[in-house]
């Protein structure tokens, strides 16, 4: 995959940005979809900045809550600027903005990352740019 | 009323620099509005404080390597002191910020002991089964009992499963303990109203009056008075379901239902009412028919695709 994201970019890359096991995805009109690659086949929880159709969620303040098949919160999304905050998920908040990505306090602009299974991988043990895809993901496919 | 918090509500994933979650502080100056106030247990500060110093020395240690780094290619950085630079924040002031009261309490020598019996005997809240009693929650379990029993009324707001759980369900009820595992759900028990209940109370305001459910051989008025727990899922008809739990209320009589709803946009499609609590005839109510809008749905699946499928 060659994506652009937050002026980042990512050439050959299998995963631009990995937020625990959810892959973030920006398409041609930058618009954000997240699919969680927890188990097989892959779900996609968010579509081009809306909740994806079968995903059950609660409104916010300018974006919504994704929940679980329990109705606790997984995480929040929020729309402009595109923040994506843990609740149940432990992670550091994500921001993807024009010219950067925002992970905790760590912001990622202008680098290239290539030929790697992750562009930006974010997990409850740190960040990494440039690491090999994490085993037992879902595949992410069309 | 006083909110007592548990350190899992609050969210602090990462070092927070001047301002709480962007959640917590909506909810926290929509109580401020109200009058209700917080009441912060010194462990539930304590977690909170370690955390905190975890992810801050981890930031100090950021800024170090980097001095280093630095410095190797012969760029010099002097004058700063990471220690000062990066503070510890301060969960008082950052509430206070948020207009609200703070108070914190401390365990007494009363609420130690009891939670040392209820974790050696496995008294509720705990759940039942369970490996281990953790004496902190316990602790705060004993000191949201206390501040309620105080005011005749308090609410605890916790994920945890031993201060939200069924086994807390008898005490929690004989002291007037309010309970909600989520913020959301503290805004719809405080009768706040969430986004979302707000949402789905403007959209039952399209059910005629003469469709809106009653208590089978009840007399009176019932009218909506709260909503909670509420979630959508979208559908790629372009249209909304949504679930939710109505309370409706005459006078002193209240009966709480299931409602189950469609909707497209603004409109209300049909709406659905169940029976929770007492006798009630279910009724699906169709307000309209859709309009059938997949177009979009389907442009954002291929916009997605056509990415995902690039080599």
């Amino acid at each position: 995959m060659n994506l652009k994201i937050g002026s980042n970019d990512f050439k050959n890359v299998h995963i631009p940005l990995l937020w625990g096991s959810r892959a973030i995805v920006l398409d041609k009109q930058s618009r954000v979809s997240i699919i969680n690659l927890e188990s097989e086949p892959a779900v996609l929880e968010v579509l081009g900045g809306n909740p994806a159709p079968g995903i059950s969620y609660r409104l916010e303040n300018d974006g919504f809550q994704i929940l679980d098949d329990h109705g606790k919160c997984l995480y929040y999304f929020y729309a402009k600027p595109c923040t994506i905050v843990g609740e149940h998920i432990k992670l550091p908040t994500c921001q993807i903005d024009l010219d950067m990505i925002k992970v905790g306090r760590s912001l990622f602009s202008n680098n290239v990352v290539h030929g790697f299974g992750v562009g930006i991988l974010v997990s409850e043990s740190g960040l990494v740019l440039g690491a090999s895809l994490p085993p037992g993901l879902a595949k992410l496919a069309a | 009323m006083r909110i007592v918090f548990n350190s899992d509500v609050l969210f602090a994933t990462q070092l927070i620099k001047d301002v709480l979650n962007r959640k917590v502080v909506e909810f926290m100056q929509e109580c401020a509005r109200h009058g209700h106030s917080v009441v912060i247990p010194s462990t539930v500060l304590y977690e909170f404080q370690f955390k905190q110093q975890g992810y801050r020395a981890a930031e100090i240690n950021k800024l170090k390597i980097a001095k280093a780094s630095l410095e190797s290619w012969g760029i010099a950085v002097s004058g700063l002191d990471f220690e000062l630079l990066v503070s510890e924040p301060d969960l008082c002031e950052l509430i206070k910020h948020c207009g609200l009261k703070v108070e914190v309490v401390s365990p007494t020598m009363a609420n130690y002991e009891n939670a040392h019996r209820r974790a050696c005997f496995h008294i509720p809240p705990a759940v039942p089964g369970a490996k281990s009693d953790e004496m902190r929650d316990l602790l705060i379990w004993e000191m949201a009992l206390d501040v309620s029993k105080q005011d005749g009324q308090a609410m605890l707001i916790a994920q945890d499963k031993v201060l939200c759980g069924p086994g807390g369900d008898e005490e929690a009820k004989q002291y007037n303990l309010l309970r909600a595992e989520s913020l959301d759900n503290a805004l719809d028990v405080l009768n706040l109203s969430s986004i979302s209940s707000q949402k789905i109370l403007k959209l039952l305001g399209q059910v005629p009056v003469i469709k809106q459910p009653k208590k089978l051989g009840g007399f009176g008025d019932y009218q909506l008075c709260s909503i909670r727990d509420v979630y959508f899922v979208n559908q790629k008809n372009g249209c909304t379901k949504a679930s939710a739990e109505g309370t409706y209320a005459s006078g002193k009589n209240r009966f709480r239902v299931k409602i189950e709803l469609e909707f497209q946009g603004q409109d209300l499609l049909w709406v659905m009412y169940s029976p929770i609590e007492s006798d009630f005839k279910v009724e699906r109510v169709l307000i309209a028919d859709p309009v059938m809008d997949s177009d979009k749905v389907l442009e954002l699946n291929n916009a997605l695709r056509d990415i995902l499928k690039e080599e």
